[in-house]
């Protein structure tokens, strides 16, 4: 039942690299990406304070507030308000998603390119 | 198989599907927020793993069906669908190809990895966007947590269960 020793050792690495993945500081974002239903719609730069309303996919709405570097979602109409709970983005890379509504909202970094997606 | 053995293997099964509609409502009441939505605990896969070690590869399936009927009908979101879907179907497969080979804590760590990658991959499709990569970590490291506590739980009971059930290999 216990796992044996070769499978705590890949477990291990597995979880290490997880860890190192997830907890390795980003660079600091410079804009925002809204992404609908697969197409990049609109891209806010962060240093400028921003709120508007995003149309998403089956009729749900999201309102997008960019204030102080970081990127929230103030209020979406979908049914489980993931997107609304999670906390503000900033550092390129950070994403939101609301998969009811399929947006994506992606923090780029300075040079928007590979960068930018890949943390 | 005497028929006596065959009505109490299906006396079992439906046990164990019951015990899968309880352990769906319980995911259900425990949030994981900051992920994907339909990310759970899992702790409905306990009742497919022991029906997979137990009974074999074909009643496992029919508990791994009857999870994903209940998260998606009466305990979740309908658009989950196609998620809970993919990521039950590639997690059971997985589970079923190694469960020989490996131990039982291993075998649902690998069900919780894959029935989250096959998340992923359903939202990759859905949302036409390659990357899901702020997620991916937090997601396996979810899944490889409560796999393992599944595992755990599962293997105390697939070993107790095979000593009390007699009929069952």
């Amino acid at each position: 039942m216990r796992p044996r020793r070769w499978e705590a050792v890949i477990l291990g690495v597995v979880i290490l690299a997880l860890l190192i993945w997830a907890l390795w500081p980003g660079d600091p974002g410079a804009a925002v990406s809204v992404s609908v239903n697969g197409q990049v719609t609109e891209v806010y730069p962060l240093d400028q304070p921003t709120i508007v309303s995003i149309d998403g996919y089956g009729g749900f709405l999201l309102t997008l507030v960019v204030s102080d570097g970081s990127a929230h979602v103030e209020y979406a109409s979908c049914p489980d308000l993931i997107c609304q709970h999670h906390r503000p983005i900033s550092s390129a890379g950070e994403q939101i998603v609301c998969l009811p509504a399929r947006i994506v909202l992606t923090v780029t970094g300075k040079e928007a390119g590979v960068d930018a997606v890949t943390r | 198989m005497p028929s006596r053995d065959k009505a109490k293997r299906l006396t079992t099964l439906a046990l164990l599907a019951a015990a899968a509609f309880v352990l769906s409502w319980v995911d259900s009441l425990i949030p994981v927020s900051g992920t994907l939505p339909g990310a759970k605990l899992g702790l409905a896969n306990l009742s497919v793993l022991i029906g997979l070690y137990l009974l074999g590869p074909l009643p496992g399936a029919a508990l791994c069906g009857l999870k994903i009927l209940l998260q998606t009908f009466l305990f979740g979101n309908a658009y989950a669908f196609f998620y809970s879907l993919a990521g039950g179907i590639l997690s059971y497969l997985v589970m079923l190809l190694t469960r020989k080979r490996c131990s039982v804590m291993f075998v649902s760590a690998l069900g919780g990895v894959f029935h989250n990658l096959g998340q992923v991959l359903v939202a990759a499709v859905i949302l036409q966007t390659a990357g899901l990569m702020a997620y991916f970590p937090v997601l396996m490291l979810c899944g490889i947590g409560a796999g393992l506590a599944v595992g755990l739980a599962g293997g105390i009971l697939i070993s107790r269960l095979r000593s009390i059930l007699p009929f069952i290999s």
